[in-house]
This record gives C-alpha cells, structure tokens and sequence, in this order.
C-alpha cells in the first residue's frame, strides 16, 4: 500500500517540479516592456508619447526632404504624428520581425520624425524609416512584424507604443517623396 | 627496433635540436592563421567582412578634413553584413573590433575615436549602423602617423570573431573571447 502511493507521488512531485522549472518566467518575461498597442490611424497614448501611426509602407527608394535613401534592402515608410505626453523626450523607433530589431535610420539626419525631440502638446507630423532585409516579407514573422515607438535607450519595464504590421500584405514602391518633419495636429 | 626505443631516440633529437636551432623556423600549427583573399568575405558570429580595398591617401574621403601635420590617412574600404539580431556598429568596441591592423588597430587595446571616421559608401552617411541582414560597403578612414605605412607594404588584416554571451549587466550581447580568426594580406595602394 506504502509502495502503492509513495511511486505515482514521487512521480507526481517530479512533474511538479517540471511543470514549476517551466512556468517560472525569465529575464524576457520580468523585464519586457509594457506595451500600449493600437491599429493604424488611431491615436495611441503611452506613458511618454501620444502616436497616431497614419500609414506605413514598403518602398525601394525614398526622397526625405532633400535626403535620398538607397539601400541593399528595403525600407519601412512609417508617416505618423507624434508628441510627448508630459514632458519633452526623445523618440525611438523599432521594427521587431521574429525577434530580430531593426532601428529606425539616423542616415536622413534631422528629417525623420524620430531625429529629436517631441514635446508635450506640440505634436510632430514626418515620417520614420526603418531599414529592413530585401526578403523581409519572406521571413518567419513578416505577417506580425512589431512597430515598436518608445524613447530610446533601456526600454526594458518602460511603457511603449506597438502596432502589429502585416509586412506581406503591404504593397511595394520603388520610390517614395516625403516632407521633413514639420508642425503637425494629434 | 621496438617503437619504444623510436620514440625515445626521436625525443632526444627533439631536445637536442633546441639549442641547435632546429625549432626555430617551426610555426606551432595553432598560431598559423588561415589566410583569405582580398574581397572574400569570412562570416562570425557578429558579421561578415571581405576587405575590399586598402590605401594611403591625403585627401579625407569627406573632401574637407585636412591631414595634421605628419599625419596621413589610411582608407580601408570593407563590404559587411550584420549576421545578428540587433544594429551593430561596423567597427565594433574596445575588445572586439570587426578587424585588426597590425601596429595601428589591435584587440584589447583602446583606440581613440577622434582617431578614425566610418562612412557608408551608398550615400556617404557618417558613423552608420549596420542592419541585420543588409549588406553595405563601409569605408574606414584611420588618423596615421606619416611613415607607419607605406603604398607598397603588405599589411595583414585580422578578421575577428568572438563568442555571442547574454549580457548581465544590460541589455543585449556581449562578446566573448575575441580573437583574430584570418587574415587578409592586402598590399597598400596610394591614392595621392
């Protein structure tokens, strides 16, 4: 009878322990940001930003006012309005496609949304342009690919703005004219 | 002759041929780099590099920054592509540098970033950051002092590579253990 219980309980406490080794969240889990998330032309609204992501898409060339971008790759137009919601910040902007970041481009210097600052109550109307592989719609996760808009630096256990993007279902340009960034309305 | 006595005979004219000379034109095969040419990449963990170019010129690719007096400018031009998961800046840090440059760039030593410039060669943006996955030609310009170099020298460019660790104290990768994993042998051009 001893023998009868003690086997199916010890065998019970190691999947116990199994099941507690499994469950117990990492550094990924306790860390991540916590993210605001939204749809296209919706006004999003983080701890820092106020965002409304009005348009994004694929292009192979881009004109940003009076920068032209080529690339080996292909980049991810993203037109958005953008402001600070309590006090002046920087803005940062990410794409995530199956765990792999790519970072808005610093080559357009002050023409792109996310060059400088924002500050509350003056929103900012451009666009962002994230550099992205030639085949990135044919990548696992090209279909929830993450716009990730935050601050910059260490955005772990920081509030953050998100919108998932269907990559395979934007169309492709060859080129593309934009303003630089300029006063805008959120 | 039993293999004992082969043995032993070989060790003592191991040992004899120390004083002798006789090991000194032998390389310990662990410290024989593999060599790869010019243009062809090497893959590691952090990126690919092939090195296209290597010159000595006057004149700073940005056609406006002057050489200080006894200085010249040494130009590697190198097509790289990031094979992580995050942007990673061409050259790298302290400890782990993309590639090394005898007497000039070497792993573990600190090197002033007054000292050199990078320039994407697509649109000559300065101090780019490279995608995962986009390849690009990056072009390295290094402060020299005059006579380090000359057009004609054979200079023997390390490729490095290092080992992917999660970083505790941020967040991201560290790089571990770098070391240099080829060398390109490329003969100095001058471009005046």
């Amino acid at each position: 009878m001893r023998t009868a219980v003690a086997v199916p309980a010890g065998l019970g406490l190691i999947a116990l322990a199994f099941g507690v080794a499994f469950s117990t969240p990492g550094d990924a889990q306790v860390e991540a940001s916590f993210a605001v998330t939204g749809g296209l032309g919706e006004q999003i609204v983080s701890e820092h930003l106020v965002a409304t992501v009005d348009e994004v898409g694929l292009v192979r060339e881009v004109e940003v006012g009076f920068w032209r971008g080529t690339t080996a790759g292909i980049w991810l137009l993203i037109d958005a309005t953008i402001d600070a919601r309590v006090e002046r910040t920087t803005v940062d902007v990410e794409v995530y496609v199956d765990g792999v970041r790519y970072s808005g481009t610093d080559r357009a210097g002050s023409a792109t949304i996310d060059a400088g600052v924002v500050d509350a109550g003056f929103p900012l109307t451009g666009s962002a342009l994230v550099e992205l592989p030639a085949d990135v719609t044919e990548l696992p996760g090209a279909r929830t690919a993450v716009l990730r808009i935050g601050t910059g630096g260490d955005q772990r256990l920081d509030s953050v703005i998100e919108l998932v993007i269907d990559l395979t279902a934007l169309e492709v340009r060859d080129s593309a004219e934009r303003e630089s960034v300029r006063d805008g309305v959120s | 002759m039993p293999p004992l006595v082969i043995v032993g005979v070989a060790a003592v004219g191991g040992l004899i041929a120390i004083p002798l000379g006789g090991w000194d034109t032998v390389q310990l095969q662990s410290r024989v780099l593999p060599e790869q040419p010019i243009g062809q990449p090497y893959t590691g963990h952090r990126l690919s590099t092939a090195i296209d170019d290597v010159y000595l010129t006057d004149e700073h690719p940005d056609g406006y920054t002057e050489p200080d007096p006894g200085t010249r400018f040494l130009v590697v031009i190198a097509t790289m592509e990031n094979v992580t998961d995050e942007p990673q800046e061409p050259l790298g840090s302290k400890g782990f540098y993309a590639f090394t440059i005898p007497g000039l760039l070497e792993l573990d030593r600190e090197f002033l970033i007054s000292d050199y410039s990078t320039r994407l060669m697509r649109d000559d943006s300065n101090g780019p950051s490279l995608t995962p996955g986009v390849p690009d030609t990056v072009q390295f310009v290094f402060v020299v002092d005059d006579g380090l170099f000359a057009a004609g020298d054979e200079v023997r460019i390390g490729l490095t590579d290092a080992t992917p660790e999660s970083a505790d104290l941020y967040s991201g990768t560290r790089w571990a253990r770098p070391y240099v994993a080829v060398e390109v042998p490329a003969v100095i051009r001058d471009q005046s």
